[in-house]
């Protein structure tokens, strides 16, 4: 009865709620987009179950892909409610007004939605973008007017408020950008900002608009208080505008170098004896790509380079320097020419002078070059490099032949032992097999006697030795008395034999045909 | 024994005159004369089973001749014989610092050669059928270890050896032997410029047509001329390099 009322109320609840008709409605985020971002259409079904996917008409040009359904059901006032979200997210591939829709999905038809779709260079053309919530991107250079071959910063960054994933950056193809470090993290109001650093030579001069990066990544956004749901968004960053002027009439000597830099010398020790070492060290330090000096050649001393070291925008050069005689050396290297873009003008690099006094007398052994120093010179054009061999090392010469027959010996070794090897246990032979086997082996009676003792063992399962306990057991089991009687006439003229000193002689032949007649009727 | 000493000695001449053009290139070499021990170094490279030390020499007299390009080329032809050559790796970084290009390198490992592996398998496999044969005869108890180690190392060589096998089959690197080249954006003279390579400059070839080359420089991919770089693997060795001798002609 209880059961009954309770599935009444049940239908008097849910038939109302069924009764109702069913409606579908076509949703955007927003009406206006550029090319490149991401938007979300929403299909909205209420009233009705969902057995299909909507059919949306008018997204010919755009990215559409499927971001899942959603369904809801009420009961308001009494009446029941249901509703089937379809989420798309759409990407414009083409700037232009367009009319999204109507969805159909059976014989419901939904409304249309208008979008406009800019292009984004428009945007790109104007005012770097405000930072829009809660997702934004914006590119940087250090600088917008610079000389060619000057080393630029190209920084791009992304601001955002929510948990993103799976970055991926298409930066602006006619720049030859070089990532310079680990891309870096950090909080600023709230926003996490993710930067990333570049650096590019423009090679032309010439005035330059670079295109916008694009960055592609997972937002996750809060449906509930417990789950979020990843969203592909795309992002554009604003176009950049940048000049490059062209370098003034080069100097000869000019080395190719754009950039502002400085060069320290140093010499420790100043005062040492010939055969020892002192370090003679070079740093050059500032912006852009950071050149190598080498010291000019001093009669009487040698120079062994240690391989450069480079960090915080400093190129440390450290050269061992042996003295072979007495004497006072000046240090110095060949002044490099560089451009200076900060002054616009060409400078020479040249670190200062620095004196090395030998004192003391030559040694006659050869000069080595201290142990802190490299043993082998840095690389000297067309001069440093180590003697070649005089005697060629016979190559080892590959014997495919050779190898395919030692193959195939251990590929037929290993079967034969296989075949050897066996999982099963060995089957014992069956006891008349075994009795007929050792008669074969040995035919004397003392063996036959062995042998047939070991059969009725085996056979009956208890150990016989006279003829009295064989006729008894065989009479137990139902065998014919006549048969009995002549196992038994056989068991004892073999002990007889045996115990008289006969046991060498030949068995009589019919024993193994009567243990025969013996295992049928056993059977 | 009249046949015996012909067939002896036509078995040795081939070697004797090996060591003999070795021995005259190296003493070319040792004179300052780069240029005519790079042509006896070629000849001897054209050969099958070429030693390592050819390459590295023939590398040392294209360094000294300022070619980049094929110093590196046979430096690194020496390195895939002999990867573990001390000399040889000083003068591949020496070479390699002379490059004006500053591209990424896809360098292969390089622990062990082909040939050694082959060799390691085929001395390991010659244990494990002693042991198997001692085995179908004679069980002592060692055996059974050894027999266990045997088949281990046999597992390891193998797939060492199938690890190089792929590598040299997979190896499209090549290194551009001309001074300056330009990738163009297709297979034709007049296609667009995209970007300059130089010489030394270490490439991988991705496609051909019509005897040219699409190739991938770091990030960067074009359509390369034919003649302007060469293979680090070599695909046939029974003739000398054209670039090679021609360059050398053309330098005379």
């Amino acid at each position: 009865m209880r059961k009954r009322l309770n599935i009444l109320i049940l239908l008097c609840v849910l038939l109302p709620g069924l009764g109702r008709a069913a409606s579908l409605s076509l949703s955007l985020e927003r009406d206006t987009a550029s090319l490149g971002e991401g938007l979300q259409l929403s299909v909205r079904l209420e009233g009705g179950r969902a057995t299909s996917e909507p059919r949306i008409a008018g997204l010919d040009a755009f990215r559409v892909n499927r971001a899942g359904r959603s369904s809801s059901t009420q009961i308001v006032g009494g009446r029941l409610s249901s509703a089937t979200e379809f989420y798309y997210y759409l990407e414009p591939l083409r700037p232009g007004h367009y009319a999204l829709g109507p969805a159909r999905l059976g014989n419901l038809v939904s409304n249309t939605v208008g979008l406009r779709v800019s292009d984004a260079a428009e945007q790109s053309a104007g005012p770097p973008l405000q930072p829009r919530e809660p997702l934004s991107l914006t590119a940087g250079l250090n600088k917008t007017s610079c000389y060619e071959g000057e080393r630029l910063d190209y920084v791009l960054r992304l601001a955002t408020r929510m948990r993103v994933s799976d970055l991926n950056v298409s930066l602006p193809p006619q720049l030859d950008l070089r990532q310079e470090g680990e891309p870096r993290q950090s909080e600023r109001d709230g926003q996490t900002i993710f930067e990333l650093r570049y650096s590019f030579k423009p090679k032309r001069p010439g005035r330059y608009r670079i295109a916008p990066a694009a960055m592609n990544l997972r937002a996750y956004v809060q449906t509930d208080p417990f789950f979020a749901a990843a969203r592909p968004v795309s992002l554009r960053s604003q176009g950049l505008e940048l000049t490059v002027k062209p370098l003034p009439v080069p100097p000869a000597a000019f080395s190719g170098q754009v950039g502002t830099y400085t060069v320290k010398a140093a010499l420790q020790p100043e005062r040492l004896k010939p055969g020892e070492a002192a370090t003679y060290s070079l740093v050059i330090s500032g912006a852009g790509n950071l050149p190598e000096l080498k010291p000019a050649a001093v009669p009487g001393l040698k120079f062994y380079p240690d391989k450069p070291v480079e960090q915080a925008g400093a190129k440390t050069l450290n050269f061992a320097v042996v003295a072979e005689r007495p004497g006072l050396y000046r240090l110095s290297c060949p002044a490099l020419s560089y451009f200076d873009p900060a002054s616009g003008t060409y400078k020479r690099l040249s670190p200062a002078l620095q004196t090395l006094t030998v004192v003391g007398t030559a040694s006659a052994s050869p000069v080595k070059p201290a142990p802190r120093a490299a043993p082998r010179p840095e690389v000297q054009p067309a001069e440093d490099i180590l003697p070649i061999h005089v005697f060629a090392r016979k190559p080892l010469a590959a014997a495919p032949a050779l190898y395919l027959l030692l193959l195939a010996l251990t590929a037929y070794l290993l079967l034969a032992l296989l075949r050897r090897f066996s999982f099963s246990r060995p089957r014992e032979p069956k006891p008349l097999k075994a009795f007929k086997f050792s008669l074969k082996q040995d035919s004397s009676r003392a063996r036959a006697l062995e042998a047939l003792l070991a059969y009725f063992k085996a056979v009956l399962g208890v150990s016989v030795t006279s003829s009295a306990e064989l006729t008894a057991e065989l009479e137990r089991r139902g065998l014919p008395p006549q048969l009995s009687a002549e196992i038994a006439a056989r068991l004892d003229e073999l002990n007889q034999a045996v115990y008289t000193g006969q046991g060498a002689a030949p068995v009589e032949p019919g024993l193994a045909r009567l243990l025969g007649r013996l295992d049928r009727e056993l059977k | 024994m009249k046949r015996l000493i012909i067939a002896l000695a036509l078995l040795v001449l081939p070697l004797a005159l090996l060591a003999g053009d070795f021995e005259t290139a190296s003493q070319a070499y040792a004179q300052g004369r780069y240029r005519e021990a790079a042509r006896l170094y070629e000849r001897l490279a054209a050969r099958e089973d070429v030693s390592a030390d050819v390459y590295y020499n023939l590398g040392g007299c294209y360094y000294q001749l300022k070619d980049v390009g094929r110093a590196l080329l046979n430096y690194e032809r020496a390195r895939l014989i002999s990867p573990r050559d001390a000399d040889l790796a000083y003068n591949l970084e020496a070479a390699k610092s002379l490059r004006r290009d500053n591209l990424p390198e896809n360098q292969p490992w390089g622990g062990f050669s082909l040939n050694e592996a082959l060799w390691s398998l085929t001395l390991v496999n010659l244990g494990l059928a002693a042991v198997l044969m001692l085995r179908l005869y004679r069980k002592p108890e060692w055996s059974a270890y050894v027999l266990i180690v045997a088949l281990v190392l046999e597992l390891c060589c193998g797939a060492g050896l199938a690890f190089k096998f792929w590598q040299a089959l997979s190896d499209e690197r090549a290194v551009i032997l001309d001074s300056e080249v330009t990738a163009l954006a297709g297979p034709q003279p007049g296609d667009t410029a995209l970007f300059k390579l130089h010489a030394g400059s270490s490439v991988a070839i991705r496609a051909s047509e019509n005897g040219w080359s699409l190739i991938e420089a770091g990030s960067q991919q074009g359509w390369l001329a034919p003649g302007t770089w060469e293979r680090i693997r070599r695909q046939n060795a029974k003739k000398t390099s054209p670039v090679a001798t021609t360059a050398l002609d053309q330098a005379d």
